[in-house]
């Protein structure tokens, strides 16, 4: 090979060994078409994707900062489970926050874990939190990502492409049918109570 | 030389006692396009009238950060990088160029450059001034020739660097009385700073005084150069040893430095540890002159000394116990979405003037303990003592209570 091309070569690849790729992340809710009836409790999960695949460089996620908006008129907010990719909270390997609000809830985490184990631990496509509801109305909801700040294992900002919403359709709870047992419970009693008359009154 | 050591004492006085914030850099400064125009610092005849200022800047993997500089044409620039956080195994390169501030042209070469000229694989350079206009200095890291982020440094967690710019004519005034040969007789330096030309020479040693507060970051860097060029006297064969004494004028614990670069000069960087703050001295002398007495017999040769005090700021250290852990990253989550109250703010790690959970990430990287375990402090005997006193106390009374009844 000439040797300047083979120079060119080289200094190509070793420019690309060491420019970062600058990778775009997406936040989405899953699943995202929900039916609950009324009354009921159902759960969104919030998924990051278009992590870097694990090696070097890569891109792991150190801490999250994300903002869902929903119909307080048609569902309320119920709890926030996070994850445990970021370290278990449990366990003092990551740090949480809920604020809740009205129609809104703020959740954050910070893992104090080493980037190293954050790398080892996460996969591309991972839940950072499930969120639980409860259909409190009848009618449709829209449960919304509006606003995220992503850093990753050094506290630096990972650029988020896309954030993610759910779709939430609460019915009214359906009315009961009598059960057989209460009619065969009723049925009895009234053939009781006749056949007791029966007896009791002389003719 | 009595008269020059008068006229740096009157000005000691007129700037006041109080050391200067450091200048903290604005995100993002980086080379080229889309990054805006590197901010102007002040002028050095106004804004920073000892000549030295102190910027403060995090450095991360790919990133460049430029600082601009209004200077004229035969003033000498001096440049010293510090990292008071992770002592020298930091790898840093600056640049200094010449371009007009709209101007933000990646392919602009370098005036000068330097990538281990400080402590460790620290960086600092002097460049004598040529042109009158906008200079600018750039902070990368090691292997990015071109200033445009093609580095790793900073990979595992920003690297918190101190960057002292000093200017001075060329050659630097020449501040030194000669007759500071003592303690007692040390030559004043304004509080805050300054930017000097001094003489050493066999059985010589130089003593200079100034005032520093608690927690301020004093940073103390001596160069070697030929009047008027960007050569050294004698390239840096010349052998220096820095010494700090604190106001009872013993040595301070970490305050000397023999060979902190380039060559065999001498660099340090030190935090006025809490009740240590007032009148300091720097002494300088030569090689082998361990009690600053005069033993030594390099020179004779003329040093720039650049002496730098900024108030510390001590990133991510909420409850300022001195040890950064879980209460304090606690404490950064829990604020997300305030402004910081300034750039001392210790919540605002990247310092972009807004606490965000990023600063909370930020922080866990400069944790004492793993997973930022809280810090454990063993109780002291006396506590003890005390209980058992209560115990012995609280069983005689019971024993009195019981032989009454």
């Amino acid at each position: 090979m000439n040797p300047n091309l083979k120079t060119m070569v080289l200094g190509a690849l070793v420019f690309l060994a060491l420019v970062r790729p600058a990778s775009s992340i997406s936040i989405d809710l899953v699943p995202a078409a929900v039916s609950s009836a009324v009354g009921d409790t159902f759960s969104v999960n919030v998924v990051v994707s278009g992590l870097v695949p694990q090696g070097s460089p890569r891109s792991e996620v150190g801490a999250f900062d994300l903002d869902l908006t929903f119909n307080s008129a048609a569902v309320s907010l119920v709890s926030v489970a996070f994850g445990v990719l970021l370290g278990n909270p449990g366990s003092g390997e990551a740090l949480t926050s809920v604020v809740p609000g009205s129609g809104l809830v703020n959740f954050a985490e910070v893992s104090l874990l080493p980037s190293a184990t954050l790398d080892a631990l996460q996969p591309d496509t991972f839940t950072l939190a499930t969120l639980s509801f409860q259909a409190t109305a009848p009618g449709t909801s829209v449960l919304s990502l509006s606003r995220a700040v992503v850093g990753d294992g050094s506290g630096l900002a990972l650029p988020v492409a896309s954030l993610g919403a759910a779709d939430v359709t609460a019915s009214a709870p359906a009315i009961p049918e009598p059960r057989g047992f209460l009619l065969f419970v009723i049925g009895l009693a009234t053939v009781g109570a006749f056949g007791a008359r029966r007896r009791g009154v002389p003719s | 030389m009595r008269r020059a050591a008068l006229a740096l004492l009157v000005a000691a006085l007129a700037l006041g006692r109080s050391a200067g914030a450091a200048i903290p850099e604005t995100e993002p400064n980086g080379r080229g396009a889309p990054n805006p125009i590197p901010p102007l610092l002040g002028s050095f005849s106004s804004a920073f009238g000892n000549g030295v200022a102190v910027v403060t800047g995090d450095l991360t993997e790919g990133d460049v950060d430029f600082f601009a500089l209004n200077l004229t044409a035969g003033q000498l620039l001096l440049v010293a990088l510090f990292d008071p956080e992770r002592g020298e195994l930091n790898d840093t390169r600056i640049g200094v160029f010449f371009e007009p501030l709209s101007q933000n042209d990646p392919t602009v070469p370098p005036v000068a450059v330097n990538d281990d000229g400080g402590p460790g694989f620290l960086s600092r350079l002097a460049v004598p001034i040529d042109q009158t206009g906008i200079w600018k200095v750039g902070v990368t890291g090691y292997r990015d020739t071109l200033f445009q982020g093609a580095h790793l440094e900073g990979r595992d967690g920003p690297v918190h660097y101190q960057l002292i710019l000093a200017v001075a004519t060329n050659p630097a005034t020449r501040s030194e009385s000669q007759n500071n040969n003592t303690l007692a007789q040390a030559d004043a330096l304004p509080t805050g700073g300054a930017v000097l030309q001094a003489h050493l020479q066999p059985t010589d040693v130089d003593f200079f005084a100034l005032s520093v507060a608690d927690a301020d970051q004093l940073t103390v860097s001596l160069f070697d150069l030929q009047s008027g060029s960007f050569d050294s006297a004698r390239g840096e064969v010349n052998d220096t040893r820095i010494q700090l004494f604190d106001g009872n004028g013993l040595p301070v614990s970490g305050g000397d430095n023999d060979d902190g670069g380039p060559g065999f000069l001498s660099n340090l960087s030190v935090t006025v540890p809490p009740g240590a703050g007032g009148r300091w001295t720097i002494g300088v002398t030569g090689f082998r002159d361990l009690g600053f007495t005069g033993n030594h017999l390099s020179g004779p040769f003329d040093y720039e000394l650049i002496v730098s005090t900024a108030a510390a700021v001590e990133r991510c250290d909420v409850n300022a116990d001195g040890f950064v852990d879980e209460s304090d990253i606690n404490a950064i989550l829990n604020a997300r979405g305030q402004p910081a109250t300034g750039p001392d703010d210790p919540r605002d790690a990247d310092g972009d003037g807004q606490i965000t959970v990023l600063d909370s990430r930020a922080c866990t990287l400069l944790c004492g303990n793993p997973n930022c375990a809280a810090k454990v402090t063993t109780p002291a005997c006396g506590s003890l003592g005390i209980e058992a006193a209560a115990a012995i106390v609280l069983l005689g009374a019971m024993r009195r209570k019981g032989a009454r009844g």
